[in-house]
């Protein structure tokens, strides 16, 4: 066992820690926006509405995520057109098609979701707001989101928890993020079992503060309505 | 050329099944023996389970098959050499996988095959105790009937996201679809054709999966009915 | 129940004697390692068998030592490290000879020299200084010498690593690196001869082992430190090939040099 190239190591895997809770806390917030028009829409009564998104969460759920980073990372370039079109400086950067592909992806699981939350809501509650006169955008601020929220809090809990694991596929494109810390140090120092295990329990610790932070949101607004 | 490689990458959808097939065998048994032991009234069981599944589900799909892969072996080996045994233990990309993805899913399945399990009434445990059922017989006539038709909703995310993280395999040099479109991909430079044939591939397997999941679903709801309301 | 039984033990009794006659007769197959993203040296085919000059130098090495090898495509960042710790007996995938790397693998004699070259847009002018090169990005493969090269040579450019041998050749072609360091063989007969590689060229010195200490004494096949009976069969492999031909044969119909 050579522990002393993990001790020299810590510094690079802070770094690669801060790189992993950047990219977690990007991608969600960005698709948690985003999820929250989509799944309002997603159960929309016209089907031009309701069906893309339908259909783009259906692509992004049914594929696995190294396939949709692959595509975006590596494959976009194949296209002269796009190589000279104003978009290339964003796409050529690692970090961005990275982050652009974890918000597709967790933007669909985070509507369905939602949406999920939103279907079993009674009818009488937003009949009940039409009759106290609210507006459509009131019924979604006061009504629609909270309830769609307060329902799917276990489930984007662990979404939360599925997305800050998949930031761990952002190495195999050149980033650096925790496991890219450790496979580069087996590459250099030529050891297989200290750098895997101490990424694990990097991991393991941020798991656990979420699922302590989710916890405790439950408690608060989920057990709290009874 | 391009056709050739195409071949290949779809040939190889036969290894990603194999891989998910055998990892969904393991992840069964891996799963019921966790949810029985979650269920059992001895500590040591209850607290092994709840280590095994809270572990697993911390820990990166990815990290944990390079884990498995790589990491697993050289402990096991040094421990081997220290006790003078000269055994070789080796896994290869395939059972690495199979052995990673069994462990993962296998945490999955213990909480849907858990929460199965506590949605059956007690009172038709303690009936067929009462007319003299053996455990065994109870759990195989009476508990594994219902519980196939509750964890069904719960088995059918888990065998995509199964389905799914196989791709993670070809990180550890196992030839499925994702390894051999990769070879594609940057032996032709068509990266966008032979990722979006491999992306073609799962979408179509999940897709199928869900649809014969959904019909084996109606087929075993048969019988049942909701409670009026 | 009893004929199933005399079948049971029948069954048991030809397993047992086939375990037994197998390790005797049987010998070690080897498995060999290489990374196959690395043409035309080693890479994957279209029909997914791993193929290339390395893959048939060690076969036929193999054979001249009377070796039962399985080579074997294993990703780059395993390898090492895995042969290290016994996962392979032996790696080919012209595995550069350092100092570094002798420390810790055993290594067959050298069976070529390879010239280490930069590859960029024709017509871009590079200067290969520290200062002529701030700022540019530069494409390696991890943990290679190139890697290593350029780290220590150029510390202000921009690097960036792969742990794929060919996905540095698709940062060129879209333009994500403007410079890329390898073999200058493989730069030739992999990339510049191939669609993608049109409006490419070599560029900058020609660096040799003599240059700096990172390009090596020369590529080898690389042994497990302990398995000193590998090292000698496989030379005595390397060297039959050299007297009969098979290597200069090789050179010719994968380089059209000896």
């Amino acid at each position: 066992m050579n522990w002393t190239i993990i001790a020299d190591s810590l510094p690079l895997y802070a770094q690669g820690a801060r790189l992993t809770v950047l990219l977690t806390v990007s991608a969600l917030a960005i698709g948690f926006g985003l999820s929250l028009g989509l799944a309002l829409l997603r159960n929309s009564p016209n089907p031009w509405i309701r069906l893309p998104i339908a259909s783009y969460t259906l692509v992004f759920r049914g594929t696995p995520l190294l396939v949709q980073l692959f595509l975006i990372y590596f494959g976009l370039a194949q296209f002269g057109l796009l190589r000279q079109s104003i978009l290339w400086p964003w796409l050529s950067s690692p970090l961005f098609c990275v982050l652009l592909t974890f918000v597709l992806n967790t933007t669909a699981y985070t509507t369905e979701i939602f949406a999920g939350g939103l279907r079993h809501l009674p009818p009488g509650e937003i009949e009940a707001a039409r009759a106290y006169g609210m507006s459509p955008w009131t019924i979604a601020r006061r009504i629609l989101i909270p309830a769609m929220l307060s329902r799917s809090l276990t489930l984007y809990g662990n979404e939360t928890i599925m997305m800050m694991h998949a930031t761990s596929l952002a190495s195999t494109v050149t980033l650096l993020e925790i496991t890219g810390v450790a496979r580069n140090i087996t590459l250099t120092s030529y050891i297989l079992f200290e750098p895997y295990v101490t990424a694990a329990a990097i991991y393991l610790c941020l798991t656990f503060i979420l699922v302590g932070a989710f916890h405790m949101a439950e408690r608060r607004w989920v057990d709290a309505r009874g | 050329m391009l056709a050739a490689y195409a071949m290949t990458v779809l040939g190889a959808g036969l290894v990603t099944l194999q891989l998910a097939a055998g990892a969904l065998a393991l992840a069964v048994l891996f799963g019921l023996a966790g949810a029985l032991c979650k269920l059992s009234s001895s500590v040591v069981l209850r607290t092994l389970a709840g280590i095994y599944t809270s572990v697993v589900r911390g820990i990166p799909d990815l990290v944990l098959m390079l884990l498995v892969f790589y990491s697993l072996p050289t402990l096991v080996n040094e421990v081997l050499t220290a006790a003078g045994i000269s055994y070789y233990f080796e896994l290869d990309p395939f059972i690495a996988g199979t052995v990673t993805l069994a462990l993962i899913f296998g945490a999955y399945m213990t909480e849907t095959f858990r929460g199965a399990l506590v949605a059956i009434p007690k009172g038709q445990v303690e009936a067929a105790r009462a007319y003299g059922l053996g455990p065994m017989r109870t759990f195989t006539g009476i508990l594994l009937p219902q519980m196939a038709r509750l964890a069904l909703p719960g088995f059918t995310n888990n065998w995509l996201v199964l389905l799914k993280a196989t791709a993670l395999a070809s990180l550890i040099g196992l030839q499925d679809v994702m390894l051999t479109a990769k070879g594609a991909a940057e032996a032709t430079g068509q990266p966008f054709t032979f990722y979006l044939l491999a992306g073609g591939f799962y979408l179509a397997l999940t897709l199928s999966s869900v649809l014969f999941l959904a019909w084996l679903g109606r087929r075993l709801d048969l019988g049942t009915r909701e409670l009026s309301r | 129940m009893k004929p199933l039984f005399r079948l049971f033990g029948a069954a048991m009794l030809i397993a047992s004697s086939a375990l037994q006659i197998q390790p005797a007769a049987a010998q070690k197959v080897l498995t060999i390692a290489t990374d196959a993203t690395f043409p035309p040296f080693e890479s994957i085919d279209s029909s997914g068998k791993v193929v290339g000059y390395d893959v048939e130098l060690m076969q036929a090495v193999c054979d001249a030592a009377k070796l039962k090898c399985n080579i074997i495509n294993a990703a780059w960042e395993g390898m090492i490290p895995g042969l290290i710790a016994g996962k392979y007996d032996a790696l080919i995938s012209q595995l550069t000879v350092t100092e570094a790397r002798r420390k810790i693998l055993a290594f067959s004699d050298i069976y070529d020299r390879p010239v280490f070259r930069f590859v960029a847009k024709q017509g871009a002018t590079y200067e290969f200084t520290p200062e002529g090169l701030k700022g540019k990005t530069i494409a390696v493969q991890t943990g290679t010498p190139m890697d290593a090269f350029v780290t220590k040579t150029f510390p202000q450019a921009d690097i960036k690593r792969y742990t794929s041998g060919s996905a540095p050749y698709l940062e060129l072609a879209s333009g994500r690196a403007e410079l890329h360091m390898s073999y200058e063989a493989q730069i030739t007969h992999a990339f510049l001869k191939s669609e993608d590689g049109k409006g490419f060229g070599l560029l900058g010195p020609r660096y040799t082992g003599k240059d700096a200490p990172e390009f090596g004494e020369g590529v080898a096949i690389a042994i497990n430190k302990r398995n000193v009976e590998l090292v000698k069969s496989v030379n005595e492999g390397l060297a039959k090939l050299r007297e009969n031909g098979a290597l200069a044969a090789l050179n010719a119909k994968y380089f059209g040099t000896n």
